[in-house]
């Protein structure tokens, strides 16, 4: 028996080389151009996405370390994640199988959304605190033993387990971790700042923003909030309208010669609608109070949900069609703050989503979404109900038991009590979360930033007003 | 998904649609059920009492709620048990409803007078009401006799105090904001807008033009058809059709703490010593939205004006979009928005948006005033004539088809959120704890040209001392339960 189980521990796996033979040569040849764009033209915001087999036997102290991070995710003797000034958020969490309870392949999902390119994080990350790394890790299956565990072999083990997300959605792209912190920080200083002032003895708004700057520039704590911002460079920008403009006119492409197939295919779609399984049954109270019991002790809240889809061809490309033009709409449309808002078209954005990303997994049969939101579950399904269903439905509707949809972006979603139940069914647990600024919504980011924007150049009496309306 | 069914009010208990003005006495029957079979034959005889809507009575009038402790005892098979909504099962004493709620610290549950750990589980809630006290003793007490021979425990009595105007115990007046719902008043119908039913009455359409899950009982289990067919699934019983959720909160209100700690703010912010209590009432009534006698912020932003006929007829984003006349945090501004929040504010899609977050309340006031006069003008003249607190509040009481959508949703998206609105640390200044994200850091701010004001360090003005979650069920489904 023990004898099995050791040597199921040191086969190496080589988790990712399987995947990638199983998976079809057209994606590997994409995955690959990919991987080559990407180093060409790096996004400022990365997630980086780490999944690795556990030890069946270990599974237990891991469970044991991973709650002794989460008691402080911030601050633990472990790994203390504010150490690191480019993360915005982080989590651990223990994914079953496919095939549970049959099969134990449950794995570890290490998430990190980071500025700057994902390896330089992990470099980082063994530089700083690789007996913590090596804490959670030797849980997982064919981690080098003690004496192999140099900085190389811990990165090789870290990169060979990274696994793509096919889609990522960034609030506002080019917002720094260290820049949200220090705008929180001007905030604050300049709230104390107007607690102590007398508004009658202004004349005008014009002369109290006057005298705000003044406060700014002969306070060293906070004067460097007078200097530019560090913005993404020109040659970027040019190189990313240039991207949206090639992916733009390939899409114009698609749609003027393949319109008889997408057409097609969506009356195909549409009548396997008809067909397609609602989910039906409630998920357990039990389950959901476990769930609940850790949610709302901050400003946010880390959502994460795991399902299968839809069995044949049609559904998987679908996802994955849907995915890929998710990620160039992400990317170059929504990178502002708000997600999904199309005023033209009477469409309503959300602005309570930091970061969100979703990840096929296990050959495309199944897809994981996390994400991370400003205020409660309920708040969340609401805005997703009232305000984006459809673009929910895009994706998720080729999700096994999925609310059923129209024309993939009718209903489902709207079926208010469908749609929580299916979210309820495959929510999973975090076992860490860490985020870098508990207290501060999206909207009081976007907020600060405009606060520090607003100390530099001139402004109209009403436009300064209008400035001093955020304060 | 519209309804084309009648609307039977013999079927629906009489608090749904009218909150008994005309009946000032009430109190509340907190009861247990230690038999089960003495204590059906006794519930089933009391409840030929109960009060529908199909009639306005004019001496007494009796409800009934029960809550899940007692629907598991009151129907045997589990299966029909779980069918209830997850809040109503879950009850207000999980680890994260203490959260949502502000239910910790000195509010936590351990702490309550009834419905919480420490004290007996209620299974049972008789809400009473009557013309006049002694109207309501004499009914009260008849209700009461030989309770335990009867297989029943009387838990606790929870005494009401009328105040006068339509007063809460801070001073100002309450129940002004409520839903209006056609169908209820269907003379009024047209007049103003309607929130759909189906946000308060289970089985029909809701703000999303669905049914509200409602508890079911499978057609096998209800032999005699007691119940009414789902319109979905006719296998199906509609136990919750014609019924409700009914969420009872005992709030108790710190009148003199509430008025000190406005009055220290006034002296910190006004010039003349003799404008010190018209200061106070006015910072008071930003927090509220309202001044005491009602009247909006929105309506009459500087000072009272009393005689403003509808107090109700107003909205906030072409009026009052940054929170000039009534602050973007203050208490009627978060638990009831009307068109200020997205999507789209000022838009019909903002106002359908509250309107899935509404709360018909059908509560009423404990405790002696602080002055007869309910006035705070009276209650500045001497704050510190009480040796200790002395109870007083309100017994919070407001039905909803979603307690999760709806009560729990205003509580914690709305109230108790220091981040609503785009504001910090900014919790509502009236009826949420102070302590958030494991800090305790209230603050108040006024919107102003050119700069706001903020009130620093807001004490906790309430503090919970009982609550829980019940169903008011229809007359089949009492029928149902106690056959």
């Amino acid at each position: 028996m023990f004898s099995l189980l050791d040597r199921t521990e040191q086969a190496p796996p080589q988790d990712r080389q399987r995947q990638k033979k199983d998976r079809p040569a057209m994606y590997t040849l994409i995955d690959r151009t990919k991987d080559l764009l990407e180093r060409l033209q790096n996004l400022p915001q990365n997630a980086l996405t780490i999944r690795i087999p556990v030890s069946e036997t270990k599974e237990a102290s891991l469970r044991k370390v991973l709650a002794k991070i989460n008691k402080d995710p911030a601050n633990n003797p472990i790994l203390p994640f504010s150490v690191f000034r480019e993360v915005h958020f982080a989590r651990f969490l223990l994914l079953e199988g496919p095939d549970h309870p049959d099969i134990y392949a449950t794995t570890l999902v290490f998430i990190v959304n980071v500025d700057g390119p994902s390896a330089d994080f992990i470099d980082e990350m063994i530089k700083q605190m690789p007996g913590g790394i090596d804490l959670v890790l030797e849980n997982c299956l064919a981690y080098p033993a003690k004496s192999k565990r140099t900085q190389d072999a811990r990165k090789r083990y870290l990169m060979s387990h990274s696994i793509r997300s096919q889609t990522t959605y960034t609030n506002t792209v080019g917002r720094t971790a260290r820049s949200i912190l220090q705008e929180d920080q001007l905030h604050d200083a300049l709230q104390l700042f107007l607690n102590d002032l007398d508004p009658a003895s202004f004349r005008s708004a014009s002369a109290l923003r006057q005298a705000i700057i003044e406060f700014v520039t002969h306070h060293p704590e906070v004067s460097w909030a007078l200097a530019t911002r560090v913005q993404p460079s020109f040659l970027w920008r040019s190189l990313e309208n240039i991207r949206f403009a090639a992916l733009s006119a390939l899409g114009l492409l698609i749609l003027l010669w393949g319109w008889p197939l997408l057409l097609a295919w969506a009356v195909t779609l549409r009548l396997r609608e008809f067909e397609d399984q609602e989910d039906t049954h409630r998920p357990p109270l039990s389950r959901l109070n476990q769930l609940r019991s850790s949610e709302d002790i901050a400003a946010h809240n880390p959502f994460a949900a795991v399902g299968y889809l839809k069995d044949g061809p049609l559904r998987q490309l679908t996802a994955r069609s849907l995915l890929a033009a998710a990620q160039v709409v992400l990317r170059h449309v929504f990178n502002k703050g708000n997600l999904a808002g199309i005023p033209l078209l009477g469409l309503d954005g959300v602005d309570t989503i930091h970061f969100a990303q979703w990840t096929m997994l296990d050959k495309d049969k199944r897809l994981l979404f996390t994400s991370n939101y400003d205020g409660s579950l309920e708040s969340y399904m609401v805005d997703f109900i009232d305000k984006v269903a459809w673009g929910l439905n895009l994706i998720f509707s080729n999700g096994k038991g999925y609310p059923r949809t129209r024309w993939i972006v009718h209903e489902g979603a709207r079926n208010e009590q469908r749609f929580k139940d299916y979210l309820g069914n495959h929510q999973i647990e975090n076992q860490v979360w860490f985020s870098a600024y508990p207290h501060l919504t999206a909207v009081n980011i976007a907020n600060n930033e405009a606060i520090r924007d607003g100390l530099r150049g001139r402004m109209s009496e009403s436009q300064a007003q209008a400035w001093l309306n955020r304060l | 998904m519209t309804s084309t069914r009648n609307i039977e009010f013999n079927d629906i208990q009489g608090l749904i649609t009218r909150g008994y003005g005309n009946l000032p006495a009430a109190r509340y029957l907190l009861l247990g059920i230690e038999d089960i079979q003495k204590a059906r034959v006794w519930l089933s005889q009391k409840c030929k009492q109960i009060t529908y809507s199909d009639s306005r009575p004019d001496a007494r009038a009796m409800n009934i709620a029960i809550s899940y402790p007692g629907i598991s005892k009151l129907i045997e098979d589990p299966s029909i048990a779980d069918t209830f909504s997850d809040e109503f099962r879950s009850g207000m004493n999980t680890v994260h409803k203490r959260r949502i709620l502000g239910d910790e610290g000195e509010n936590a549950p351990e702490h309550w007078l009834w419905g919480g750990p420490a004290t007996p589980e209620i299974d049972c809630l008789l809400l009473c009401y009557a013309k006049n006290q002694s109207e309501l003793d004499k009914f009260t007490s008849d209700l009461e006799q030989n309770l335990a021979e009867q297989g029943i425990k009387l838990i606790d009595k929870l005494d009401t105090d009328f105040l006068p105007d339509n007063k809460e115990h801070f001073g100002f007046r309450d129940s002004i904001g409520q839903p209006f719902i056609s169908e209820f008043k269907p003379e009024l119908s047209g007049s103003q807008r309607s929130v759909p039913l189906g946000e308060f009455l289970l089985g029909y359409s809701n703000g999303y033009e669905r049914h509200t899950r409602t508890p079911t009982v499978h057609a096998s289990k209800d032999l005699n058809n007691i119940l009414l067919p789902t319109e979905e699934n006719s296998a199906l019983h509609d136990l919750g059709l014609n019924g409700t959720y009914l969420v009872f909160r005992q709030l108790f209100q710190d009148v003199p703490g509430f008025w000190r700690t406005l009055k220290n703010y006034a002296e910190n912010l006004s010039s003349g010593q003799d404008q010190i209590n018209e200061e106070a009432v006015r910072l008071a009534s930003k927090m509220v939205g309202r001044w005491p006698s009602g009247t909006s912020l929105v309506h009459s932003p500087d000072q009272d004006q009393p005689d403003v006929a509808n107090k109700d007829d107003f909205t906030y984003h072409a009026s009052d979009e940054l929170g000039l006349k009534c602050p973007l945090g203050a208490h009627i501004r978060r638990t009831n928005p009307r068109d200020s929040l997205e999507p789209d504010p000022g838009s019909e899609k903002s106002l359908a948006f509250s309107d899935r977050h509404r709360l018909l309340r059908r509560g009423r006031p404990y405790g002696k005033p602080y002055t007869a006069s309910v006035n705070p003008d009276d209650y500045l003249k001497d704050l510190d004539k009480e040796a200790g607190p002395v109870p007083r509040g309100l017994h919070f009481i407001c039905l909803n088809a979603n307690i999760g959508r709806q009560f729990e949703f205003v509580q914690h998206t709305w109230s108790n959120n220091p981040n609503f609105n785009g504001l910090y640390k900014d919790p509502d200044p009236i009826i949420s704890s102070r302590a958030f994200y494991g800090k305790n850091d209230g603050q108040f701010t006024i919107q102003g040209k050119p700069m706001r004001c903020a009130l620093a360090d807001l004490p906790p003005f309430i503090q919970t001392r009982g609550g829980g979650y019940f169903f008011m069920p229809s007359r089949r489904a009492l029928t149902f339960l106690l056959n």
